[in-house]
């Protein structure tokens, strides 16, 4: 049931989704146990930066591998290292632009 | 050109005064040099001294501080409030120095120091070695109080200037120690004198008595010349021991003033060098008007015969003196040798002499210089070298 309204959540959401992040990237992400945010925490505990987290991200889709994961080991047994992603690079670019938009820590602090 | 006013004249001598004037203002120099250089490095340290007393405390803050943040990073984004404290202002930037967020006072963030102060603020920043919520940089920001400028300023002042004063004394000590031979050299001259005045005044009293007794109409012409010669010797020795005795005895003749006719005493002072005078034929012009003075008859004659007798002993042959007396000037005049600008200011000092070729001690001018300074009058010279020189007091 609840995996039903789920995918009905999701299909509704891609229908109407106008942003790369949303078309690409949430389907799988929406189940993982790291939420999005979690994942950006770690990034920028690893990286910092703006254009450096975003770096990051884009070697890592293109190169994913257990060394030079930002994530901590036991999210990575969990479901172990993603595999090649297969979306081109214009698309790749913006996900990740929107996936900064919408995780970033600046501007959120008060 | 130039004209030399009085002044004080002591046992020193000008050139000698002059090279102590230099030594002493080498050492006021060198001595304040090396004060300021002392007060430059306590400033420095007492400045690095507060740094670090301040970044103890800062460290701890940022210490703190990074706790803190650990624990929002931890809660974000449930919890957004960033952590403040009353203690200290802080921000937080990224590795690409993009601000994250930020409570200071001041904008303008240097990333290069661990530690610099602006004005009123003292800036201290942490670099994270985990960067919770993306931070890289941590700065923590205080109040700068400069009070401990103050206390160092007060201490440099203080101990400077004591430091500045004790060096001077000893300087000053120094510039004495150096000056005692020369002290001493020309006081040793001065009891030489003394001593041999004394022995002059009967036999030179008695040539000059016996000159004057002798019947000048019943001698040779031949003989007259001769006994004039004697006289004008005599005569120009006498000078000398009037102006000696008066050194030695100055004291002496004190308190015995009396109003005295200027213009009686110049024409007897000059016919007294009249046979002076005539030996190198020199004339003289006199323009003198009615003027009384009053002071005292020795200390004058001590002033006209010296003036005059230098005008005679420094003209050139069949040369003139022209000397005028008026109301609070006396000049005297002479055409001859002169003197070079630079040697004017030196000639009132005691054995100075400008023309070895001529007689004296060069006691003459300073003691004339006294004398004029305890009657507060002036004494001016001018003097063109190889033509003419003249003195002007003023009274
Ligand atoms: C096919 C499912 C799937 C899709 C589509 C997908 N992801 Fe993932 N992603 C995963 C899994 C599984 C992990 C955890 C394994 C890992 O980290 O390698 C992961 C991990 C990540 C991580 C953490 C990488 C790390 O350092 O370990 C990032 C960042 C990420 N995804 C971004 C994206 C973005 C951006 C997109 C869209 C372009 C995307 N993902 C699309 C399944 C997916």
């Amino acid at each position: 049931m609840v995996r039903f309204l789920l995918t009905i959540i999701w299909f509704s959401i891609s229908l109407f989704a106008n942003n790369s992040f949303d078309k690409n990237c949430i389907k799988c992400h929406a189940k993982l146990s790291s939420s999005p945010q979690d994942i950006m925490k770690y990034y920028l505990l690893t990286y910092s930066g703006e254009k450096n987290v975003k770096m990051g991200m884009d070697h890592y889709m293109k190169y994913p591998s257990r060394d030079i994961s930002a994530m901590p080991e036991e999210f990575l047994s969990e479901y172990g290292v993603k595999k090649h992603q297969k979306i081109s690079d214009r698309e790749l670019n913006e996900a990740i632009d929107d996936f900064w938009i919408r995780y970033k820590v600046i501007g959120r602090l008060k | 050109m130039i004209v030399s006013k009085n002044k004080g004249t002591n046992s020193l001598l000008r050139s000698e005064k002059k090279s102590l004037y230099r030594f002493l203002i080498l050492y006021g120099l060198m001595i304040m040099g090396i004060v300021f250089l002392i007060s430059l490095f306590y400033y420095q340290s007492q400045e690095k001294l507060m740094f670090s007393n301040k970044r103890a405390t800062l460290s701890t803050y940022a210490y703190e501080h990074i706790k803190k943040l650990k624990t929002l990073h931890h809660f974000f984004p449930e919890q957004v409030i960033y952590p403040r404290d009353s203690r200290y202002k802080s921000a937080i930037y990224d590795i690409e120095k993009q601000k994250i967020f930020s409570v200071l006072d001041c904008t303008n963030i240097e990333f290069d120091n661990e530690i610099y102060h602006t004005e009123d603020k003292i800036h201290y920043m942490k670099s994270l070695d985990e960067y919770y919520l993306g931070a890289k940089y941590l700065f923590i920001e205080i109040a700068y109080d400069e009070t401990w400028k103050i206390e160092a300023w007060k201490t440099i002042v203080m101990f400077g200037s004591s430091l500045t004063l004790f060096f001077m004394i000893i300087g000053l000590f120094l510039a004495k120690l150096f000056v005692r031979p020369m002290k001493e050299s020309i006081e040793l001259l001065d009891v030489f004198i003394k001593d041999t005045t004394h022995e002059l005044n009967t036999p030179l009293s008695s040539i000059l008595a016996n000159i004057e007794m002798i019947d000048k109409d019943g001698i040779s012409d031949d003989n007259k010349r001769k006994i004039d010669r004697i006289e004008i010797a005599a005569k120009t020795v006498s000078v000398l021991y009037n102006d000696l005795t008066y050194l030695t005895l100055e004291n002496d003749t004190h308190k015995k003033d009396e109003d005295i006719d200027l213009k009686l005493l110049i024409i007897d002072r000059v016919n007294y060098f009249d046979s002076l005078a005539n030996s190198k034929m020199v004339s003289f012009e006199l323009d003198l008007n009615n003027i009384n003075f009053f002071g005292n008859r020795h200390k004058l004659t001590r002033v006209i015969d010296n003036l005059i007798s230098n005008a005679i002993k420094y003209n050139r042959r069949k040369g003139i003196i022209k000397i005028t007396l008026k109301d609070k000037l006396l000049s005297i005049y002479d055409s001859g040798t002169g003197m070079f600008e630079h040697e004017i200011p030196m000639m009132f000092d005691r054995y100075k002499r400008f023309n070895e070729s001529e007689g004296g001690f060069g006691i003459g001018l300073s003691i004339v210089k006294k004398i004029l300074n305890e009657y507060a009058a002036n004494i001016e010279v001018t003097s063109k070298k190889s033509e003419w020189t003249m003195v002007e007091i003023t009274w």
